[in-house]
């Protein structure tokens, strides 16, 4: 398979098995500062996004925040476009919760389509508890984790692999 | 609105979708008649239609937010305005006071940015010096009253898109606030209201909207 016109051709895993993205086809559209280390957060909430981003930005990140898909939307990394976004995230900040299946879809999403991205999962010992396969592999964090405190766990993840 | 052709591979697809569309369109008319050719063309365009309102919907948009630039200590505050920047007391007022409180505890460093807007007249005219020469008048008056102020402040002339003119400033001065001044009931030509939801849709960044509500008299000969 090659690239199109303006994409890059990449290796990922979805659903398990290997797969080829053509980076020019995902959507949302790909990350407009490049050289950073990015961190997406997924965030419902707009004003804790905004709080989460101001601490991520003076840390030297580059920041998305996306709300994740409404009850009646589908979320674009859980379908064939994907999301360019998360493709090129270094690190992932999952905060939507395990409440709805949508939500829980797109950490599925995150998890098999870019298990080498570090993942932290905001959820309580409960919800731990009974999604251990979502919680797995991810690092998870108290609810209403301080910004700060964020900062400092994405920046020891990225450290240790050499991207921070 | 968001232009549904994200990027260029999308455009590449969409070029070649249309010409084999339009390719199918006229062989059907050719050995058809006319009116099969009208029904094609309406079905390939409808179906058009239809898969970029249903792909518009897949999701919510995500907002970004370059890193920060510049020392620790340091608050950049990016001013978008372009005629409401004629009146002075807005600048040396709610807008010195905004600049004040968005960067409280910090040394603040504003890029004033004005969108260069042309009439169509004047686009069609070619006069677009003269605009630009208007602009950039009102872009120094406003640097020197914030100056006046204490903010250590540079402006200059963006491009004519308001969103292109913010995402260009975050990649070169890369603020930390955006604050959007407009004018009340704004007229064509000048900055639309509407780019202050438009840049919160797409900037994951704190951003001020505060509107001129005065006109300045017109100069007198």
């Amino acid at each position: 398979m090659s690239a199109g016109p303006g994409g890059v051709r990449v290796e990922h895993v979805r659903n398990g098995e290997a797969a080829v993205t053509d980076s020019g086809t995902l959507s949302p559209q790909p990350w407009p500062w490049r050289g950073r280390a990015r961190v997406l957060v997924e965030h419902a909430d707009p004003s804790a996004g905004l709080a989460f981003t101001s601490a991520l930005r003076q840390a030297g990140y580059a920041v998305a925040v996306c709300p994740g898909p409404e009850s009646s939307q589908r979320c674009p990394l859980a379908g064939e476009e994907g999301c360019a976004i998360a493709h090129d995230a270094d690190a992932v900040f999952f905060a939507l919760g395990f409440g709805t299946a949508a939500a829980r879809q797109v950490l599925l999403s995150l998890k098999t389509s870019f298990p080498a991205t570090p993942i932290f999962v905001e959820a309580t010992a409960r919800e731990s508890a009974e999604w251990p396969e979502l919680a797995a592999g991810c690092a998870v964090v108290a609810p209403a984790v301080a910004p700060d405190r964020l900062v400092a766990l994405v920046g020891g993840a990225l450290a240790r692999r050499g991207r921070a | 609105m968001q232009n549904p052709i994200r990027n260029e591979a999308e455009a590449y697809r969409f070029l070649l979708l249309t010409v084999i569309a339009f390719g199918i369109v006229t062989a059907v008319a050719l050995l058809g008649g006319a009116v099969p050719g009208v029904v094609a063309w309406a079905v390939a365009s409808a179906g058009t239609i239809l898969f970029y309102l249903r792909r518009g919907r897949a999701g919510r948009p995500v907002r970004t937010a370059p890193p920060h630039r510049g020392a620790a200590d340091e608050c950049r505050v990016l001013v978008l305005a372009n005629d409401a920047l004629a009146d002075e007391s807005l600048v040396a007022g709610r807008l010195v006071e905004e600049i004040q409180r968005s960067t409280a505890g910090y040394r603040a460093r504003v890029n004033v940015v004005c969108p260069l807007h042309t009439s169509t007249i004047r686009h069609w005219v070619s006069d677009l010096d003269g605009a630009r020469a208007e602009a950039k008048n009102r872009v120094q008056r406003a640097v020197e009253v914030l100056r006046v102020h204490g903010c250590e402040t540079r402006g200059e002339i963006g491009d004519e898109d308001a969103l292109q003119a913010i995402e260009d400033e975050l990649r070169t001065f890369g603020a930390d606030e955006i604050i959007v001044l407009t004018r009340h009931g704004a007229r064509a030509g000048e900055l639309d209201p509407s780019i202050v939801e438009q840049a919160r849709t797409r900037f994951a960044l704190p951003i001020t909207h505060l509107v001129a509500e005065s006109r300045p008299e017109p100069a007198r000969a």
